[in-house]
C-alpha cells in the first residue's frame, strides 16, 4: 500500500503566553492525508488551524509527535528544505512574492523549487516561453507583463500569481492558508475558482484553511474542524455531501457548548 | 580647475566605487545594514600590505586580502544567523573586534609601501606605463565588478539573494536557506570591501589601521547619492548609479576642500549630502505643495482682484 502525502501523529505545540504559563495551541493532533486529497480546515480564531498548517510547513517544529510527507518523517526538516515538496499560499498577499522583482523574477525563483540553485542565468527564453503559458491560463493578462515589478500589482493578481507561484512545479503538498481573507469579495472568488482549477487539474493534494463555511463544504473531498487544539469533527463522502452551512454552524456551537459545559465541570 | 585633481577625484571615486558595490550589496540587496565594512576596508589594505612587505607577490596578497574580508563579513552574517544577533550589532562587533586584529596583522599602526612592489608598479614593470595608469587600472576593475554583480543578481542563486533581501517569508517558501543568502551576500560585499582596501593601499603607498574610518559612511553615501540621480528600475542602473554616485561624492570632497572647508569638516559635509540625497523626494514634494498652494492663493487674490474691478465698473 501507498504511504499518505501526510501523516500527522499526535502532534502538540504550545506558545508562551506571558507570566510563565503557556497556550497549547494545538493539542495531540493526529491526521492522514491520502494522495490527491483536498482537505478544507475550519474553526474559530485561535482554534490552532494556522499553528498547524504551520508546522506540517516547518515555521514550527512541534513540541511532541511526528510529521511525515510521502512515508518520511520531515518533523525536524528545516522549513526550507521541506518546501522542496510544499508549496504554501500565505492570507497577506504581500507575504507570497517578492515586490521589487520582476513577475518573470518571481516565477523563476519558484520553478527552481526543489532544484539546487546555480549560477545558470535565472529567466531564461524557455522559462519565460512556459511564464506566458502559465499566465495566461489566469487570465488577467499578465502574460504580456513579465517585467513589470510585482510590487505594481493589485492584491487580487497578486494572490493569484502566488498560487500560480506554489503550485507550477506539482508540489506533493499544497497548503492555502485563508488565502483569500484579506481579498475582496468578487477578488476572491476569482482566486477560490482558479484553486479549485488548479488543485483538480494536477490533482493536488491540499490544505486549506478558510473562514468561510460555505467554500469549505463546497470545496474539496473532506472538511476538518479544529477547537482548542483539536480536531472535533472530520466529515466526508456522503455525510459531507448533505452537510449545510446550518447544520455546520450548530456543530460549531455544539462544540463551543460542550466545551462550556467542560470549563463548568473543571471549575466545579 | 585643473584636470590633474579632477581625474584624482575620478581615480578615487572609481577606486572607492568597488567598496560601494560591496556596500550597495548588503544595504541595497539583501537590506542589512552592514557596519563590518569599516573593519573589512582596513583589514584588506592590512593583509595586502603586511604579505607585500614579506615579499608575497602583489596579487597573491591582494587575492588573500580578498578572502581575508570575506572570512569578516561571513563572521558577521553567523552572528546574525546563528546567534540571533541584530544585523547591525553584529557588524559593529566583529567591526570592533578587527580594530584589534588588524593591528596584530600589522604589527604597528601603519605599513608603508612606498619602496615595495605593488599591482600598479608591476604593471609599469610589464610595459603599461601611462600618466593616466590608475585612472585607467580602476575604470577597469569597476566596471567589471559591475558586470559581475549585474550577471551574478541575475543568476538563480542571485535571484534568491535579492528575494531575501526583499521577503524571507516567500523565498523560505519557495526553498531556499535565507541564512545561507544572508552568508554568501556578506562574504560577497565584504570581499569586494578589502578589495578596494587592499587596492587603495597599494595605490596611495600604506596601509593604516585608522583608514576604515567613515568609509561606512561614504559608501553609503555613494549608493543614496546614485540612487537618487540614476532610478535603480533594473540591477544594471542601480549598480551604474553606485560609481556614478561614488565618482560624483569623492567630487563633492574635492569642492568642499575648495571651497575653504577643513578635511576634518569632511565627516559633516558627507553627512549633508547623505540627509540631502535622502531628503531630496520629501523636500521636492513639499516644494510641489507649497507652488501648488501658491498658485491657488494667487489665483485667489486675483479672482478677488477681478470681482473688485468688476463691482467698481458695475458701480
Amino acid at each position: 500500500m501507498n504511504s499518505p502525502v501526510l501523516s500527522i501523529k499526535k502532534v502538540s505545540k504550545s506558545f508562551p503566553v506571558g507570566g510563565g504559563s503557556t497556550k497549547i495551541a494545538v493539542d495531540r493532533v493526529s491526521l492522514t492525508v491520502p494522495q490527491g486529497q483536498f482537505v478544507t480546515v475550519i474553526g474559530s480564531n485561535g482554534a490552532g488551524k494556522s499553528t498547524l498548517l504551520n508546522l506540517v510547513a516547518g515555521r514550527y517544529i512541534p513540541d511532541t509527535g511526528t510529521i511525515s510527507l510521502n512515508g518520511t518523517d520531515i518533523t525536524n526538516l528545516s522549513e526550507h528544505r521541506r518546501a522542496a515538496f510544499i508549496g504554501r499560499v500565505f492570507q497577506d498577499p504581500l507575504q507570497g512574492t517578492a515586490a521589487s522583482m520582476t513577475i518573470e523574477e518571481n516565477l523563476s525563483m519558484a520553478e527552481s523549487r526543489g532544484l539546487r540553485r546555480t549560477l545558470r542565468r535565472g529567466v531564461t527564453k524557455e522559462r519565460r516561453a512556459r511564464f506566458r503559458e502559465l499566465l495566461a491560463v489566469l487570465g488577467l493578462g499578465l502574460e504580456d507583463r513579465l517585467r513589470s515589478e510585482v510590487g505594481l500589482l493589485s492584491g487580487g493578481q497578486r494572490q493569484s500569481l502566488s498560487l500560480l507561484m506554489a503550485t507550477m512545479t506539482k508540489p506533493s503538498l499544497l497548503l492555502l492558508d485563508e488565502h483569500t481573507a484579506a481579498l475582496d469579495p468578487k477578488t476572491a472568488q476569482q482566486v477560490v475558482a482558479l484553486t479549485e482549477r488548479i488543485v483538480r487539474e494536477y490533482g493536488l493534494t491540499t490544505l486549506m484553511v478558510t473562514h468561510n463555511l460555505e467554500q469549505a463544504l463546497r470545496l474539496g473531498d473532506r472538511t476538518i474542524m479544529m477547537h482548542e487544539g483539536k480536531i472535533v469533527l472530520d466529515l466526508s463522502g456522503q455525510v459531507r455531501q448533505t452537510m449545510t452551512v446550518a447544520d455546520l454552524l450548530a456543530e460549531f456551537t455544539r462544540v463551543r457548548g460542550e466545551s462550556l459545559v467542560d470549563d463548568r465541570l473543571l471549575l466545579a | 580647475m585643473n584636470w590633474y585633481a579632477l581625474s584624482g577625484s575620478i581615480e578615487q571615486g572609481l577606486a572607492y566605487g568597488i567598496l560601494a558595490l560591496g556596500v550597495y550589496l548588503t544595504f541595497r540587496v539583501l537590506s542589512f545594514a552592514d557596519l563590518t565594512v569599516e573593519g573589512s576596508f582596513p583589514l584588506g589594505a592590512a593583509v595586502a600590505a603586511t604579505l607585500i612587505v614579506n615579499g608575497a607577490h602583489p596579487l597573491t596578497a591582494t587575492s588573500v586580502a580578498v578572502l581575508a574580508g570575506m572570512a569578516a563579513g561571513s563572521m558577521t552574517a553567523l552572528l546574525h544567523t546563528k546567534m540571533r544577533i541584530t544585523g547591525l550589532l553584529a557588524g559593529i562587533l566583529t567591526m570592533t573586534s578587527l580594530y584589534s586584529i588588524n593591528l596584530r596583522i600589522m604589527g604597528r599602526p601603519n605599513v608603508p609601501l612606498l619602496r615595495e612592489p605593488t599591482v600598479f608598479k608591476q604593471l609599469v614593470q610589464l610595459g603599461f606605463d601611462h600618466p593616466y595608469q590608475s585612472l585607467i587600472v580602476f575604470t577597469v576593475l569597476a566596471v567589471l565588478i559591475k558586470l559581475l554583480i549585474d550577471w551574478f543578481l541575475s543568476t538563480e542563486i542571485g535571484l534568491s539573494m535579492r528575494a531575501t533581501g526583499d521577503n524571507q517569508t516567500m523565498i523560505r517558501s519557495l526553498g531556499v536557506s535565507t541564512d545561507l543568502m544572508i552568508v554568501m551576500g556578506l562574504a560577497f560585499s565584504n570581499g569586494l570591501v578589502a578589495l578596494a582596501g587592499a587596492l587603495i593601499a597599494q595605490y596611495q603607498g600604506y596601509a593604516d589601521v585608522g583608514m576604515g574610518l567613515g568609509t561606512i559612511v561614504s559608501g553609503l553615501a555613494s549608493v543614496i547619492l546614485g540612487n537618487a540621480l540614476i532610478r535603480p528600475t533594473t540591477v544594471f542602473r542601480a549598480t551604474l548609479g553606485v560609481l556614478t554616485g561614488s565618482v560624483l561624492y569623492r567630487l563633492a570632497i574635492f569642492y568642499a576642500l575648495r571651497a575653504g572647508f577643513a578635511p576634518t569638516d569632511l565627516r559633516i559635509v558627507t553627512a549633508a549630502i547623505v540627509v540631502l540625497a535622502l531628503a531630496a523626494p520629501t523636500i521636492r514634494e513639499s516644494l510641489n505643495q507649497r507652488r501648488v498652494r501658491w498658485r491657488l492663493r494667487r489665483m485667489e487674490l486675483e479672482g478677488d482682484e477681478l470681482a473688485r474691478v468688476e463691482h467698481q465698473e458695475s458701480v
